[in-house]
């Protein structure tokens, strides 16, 4: 509809959605791979399918064994029931109905450490500046040292 | 560690060197003087083989939202080009809109080691630095966009003093870590917001007042009075429409001799005769820019197949929106500061438009005099694919397959070009300067695109062939700052290059406006607007580097 009105006049949407990091991953995930959320690299490259690599769907009929839940803003995002074995890199201070296998408590972007964030427009990214020293690992830092150590 | 490349061709135009053989000496990513005890710890034998400087794309949508946006648009369009991870590598994709990796091993694979993105968003610049941030290898920078923006306009129609708005353009290159100024469609994409279709040159915006000949005036003598090396990129008003050649025309009258450079051409050099209503305007185009030294140009050429057309004219872009192929397209106004507009495009070899827009991109290369005054480019994704560059330069140095190629193109558009008489054939010299020495002094990178005692060892190997797009495809070596990154065209180490910038004084007087104005109108505090030297260093994988200013520089 907007497109069809701006043939005459000038008419704009403003799409806003994604939260506790939804758009930055997306936005990464497109100009590292090609493809945002949903791409599979099981078969060594980007494979976007949203269908099939819906992980709801895919815990939920069982097919995957290993959940890796990486939620590092807000406390009360914590991984789904599954029968999958569960890894969280979660915000410090996380409560889970069912412990998770691993949990790896985390610092938050934008305040134990610094960091990148898209806004929900997609289009604007803004500074993440570290307010204290809690000495909580990032993310990053996480996952870079499970790397080193492989 | 000393390296010695021993016995190579040295084509290096920055000196006048052309088909020399000399030994090239290599040590911390310098190229250095014989060592006097004549030691060396490494030799690699490259006799006859043809060594020219890293090549540097002076125009390549590389980063930024349009990019992505483009990316995200073609799933159809990755899917025909699977990369996957190896040892070294990590997967990717993309053919026309290739992922940040992709990109970067496929330029250094083919002998590049700086590709600069020409259309960075004030407003958006952080996502292009941080998308730049991941294109391995290569070196990258921006030219950040001025000329729709609400705070120029308004400083115009105030008219505001030169000094003034030589402190905005001084002050939007530092924080959002520029290394030129672009101005796309002069106040067009202004103009559109207020629901204009089209800006001629002396056409006024219809709310601010303000003419694009207004804004080329005052952005390309703040360019110069600021002393950044490179001049006003411009995308000028018209692209694409049949007849803008006398737009083009008078925007080279217009820069009274200021140093402008006038981008992709190709696309702004049309005449509407013939019975199509659209014909070539190249020969007076080449005319006007052999007779102005103080304007500089680059192609745009296209080539055939599919692309995408990623802009910051959402004007023009909405206006090409029916063109579509496959038929999808996203237009922005984004923050109300600048555009966007993304069209998928296929170029076909037997329509008539596409094949005359062709020619004049390849009349251009042959009728422009100067090599380092014209640079070759295909405004990549939007003439072509970078990764078609080996091709161009052979349809550059090679008249029969130029020929060859032009005979099958369609007919009617055949008739209505001089290309087939056009007998030059550029020379390694020639295109040495294109890709190398002319684009580094355009783009003011002191160090690059030359092989002198002290430049960043940017280097790159080829086997001397007849067949200059095999050539060209396929490196025999690439160095990028002293390390060997490709051999026999794969690339076997990754680096990570840095970012150029210039960093142009300015007088803080200028952020109590800017401050007011953001308070005011933005969605962004203007702290959170800067970008610091630490985001481009990041995890320490990035570098700044400062690139020196002209002498004469001033507020």
């Amino acid at each position: 509809m907007i497109k069809e009105i701006n043939a005459t006049t000038r008419s704009n949407g403003l799409p806003i959605g994604g939260k506790e990091g939804d758009t930055t991953v997306n936005a990464v995930a497109s100009w590292q791979s090609g493809y945002p959320m949903r791409t599979t690299f099981n078969r060594r490259f980007p494979d976007y399918d949203p269908f099939l690599n819906d992980s709801k769907r895919i815990l939920a009929n069982d097919e995957s064994d290993l959940l890796i839940w990486v939620s590092s803003f807000n406390t009360a995002v914590t991984p789904p029931q599954s029968s999958a074995n569960t890894i969280v890199l979660g915000r410090s201070g996380m409560q889970f109905e069912t412990e998770p296998e691993v949990y790896i408590p985390v610092g938050v972007p934008g305040i134990d450490h610094e960091g990148r964030t898209f806004r929900s427009d997609s289009v604007v990214s803004v500074p993440l500046r570290k307010l204290r020293d809690s000495g909580l690992p990032s993310v990053f830092e996480v996952l870079s040292a499970v790397e080193q150590a492989l | 560690m000393l390296l010695k490349l021993t016995g190579g061709r040295i084509i290096d135009p920055a000196h006048d060197v052309n088909d020399v053989v000399r030994d090239i000496y290599i040590r911390d990513g310098r190229i250095v003087e014989k060592p006097t005890d004549g030691r060396v710890d490494e030799e690699i034998d490259v006799s006859g083989k043809v060594i020219m400087a890293g090549a540097i794309d002076m125009h390549t949508h590389i980063g930024g939202g349009k990019v992505n946006i483009a990316r995200t648009m073609l799933p159809e369009d990755h899917a025909e080009a699977v990369y996957e991870r190896t040892e070294l590598l990590r997967s990717g994709t993309g053919h026309a809109a290739p992922s940040t990796l992709t990109t970067g091993y496929r330029y250094a694979e083919m002998g590049y080691t700086a590709g600069f993105e020409p259309a960075v968003l004030p407003i958006n610049a952080r996502q292009a630095h941080m998308e730049m941030h991941d294109t391995p290898i290569i070196d990258k920078g921006g030219y950040v966009m001025l000329g729709s923006d609400d705070f120029l306009l308004r400083m115009m129609a105030a008219n505001s003093d030169q000094e003034a708005i030589n402190n905005y353009v001084a002050w939007t290159i530092n924080h959002a870590q520029a290394v030129g100024l672009k101005v796309v469609n002069p106040g067009g994409i202004s103009a559109f917001k207020f629901n204009q279709r089209k800006l001629d040159l002396d056409e006024k915006n219809d709310f601010y007042g303000v003419t694009p000949r207004d804004i080329l005036h005052r952005l390309s003598r703040a360019v110069q009075e600021i002393g950044v090396p490179h001049p006003l990129h411009v995308h000028g008003c018209n692209l694409g429409v049949p007849g803008n050649m006398q737009t083009t025309l008078d925007t080279i009258q217009g820069a009274e001799g200021v140093p402008m450079h006038l981008t992709h051409i190709q696309f702004h050099s049309y005449g509407t005769e013939g019975d199509f209503k659209f014909s070539s305007g190249a020969a007076e185009i080449a005319e006007a820019i052999n007779k102005h030294k103080n304007i500089t140009v680059d192609v745009g050429q296209i080539l055939f197949g599919q692309t995408v057309t990623a802009s910051g004219d959402n004007m023009r872009q909405f206006a090409g929106a029916p063109h579509a192929h496959p038929n999808k397209w996203v237009c922005m106004d984004i923050e109300c500061e600048a555009g966007c507009g993304v069209v998928p495009f296929k170029y076909k070899d037997q329509s008539y438009v596409n094949a005359l827009q062709w020619m004049i991109g390849l009349e251009t290369f042959l009728m422009v005099d100067d090599p380092w005054r014209i640079f070759l480019t295909t405004d990549h994704p939007n003439g072509a694919p970078f990764t078609s560059y080996p091709h161009l330069i052979k349809l550059l140095m090679d008249k029969s397959f130029r020929n060859d190629m032009l005979s099958t193109l369609h007919p009617e558009a055949q008739k209505a070009t001089h290309l087939a008489s056009l007998d030059r054939e550029y020379s390694l010299y020639e295109i040495a300067i294109m890709t190398r020495a002319g684009a580094a002094k355009l783009v003011g990178l002191a160090d690059r695109g030359h092989l002198g005692i002290g430049a960043a060892a940017d280097i790159t190997v080829y086997t001397d062939n007849s067949d200059r797009e095999k050539m060209f495809e396929k490196p025999d070596y690439v160095f990028k700052d002293g390390e060997m990154v490709v051999r026999q065209g794969q690339v076997i180490k990754i680096t990570w290059g840095t970012t150029h910038v210039v960093k142009p004084e300015y007088d803080v007087s200028i952020e109590k406006p800017l401050q007011q104005y953001f308070d005011k109108f933005h969605t962004l505090k203007m702290s959170n607007f800067k970008i610091s030297n630490d985001e481009i260093v990041d995890d320490g994988r990035g570098s700044l580097t400062i690139q020196p200013l002209h002498k004469g520089g001033r507020l």
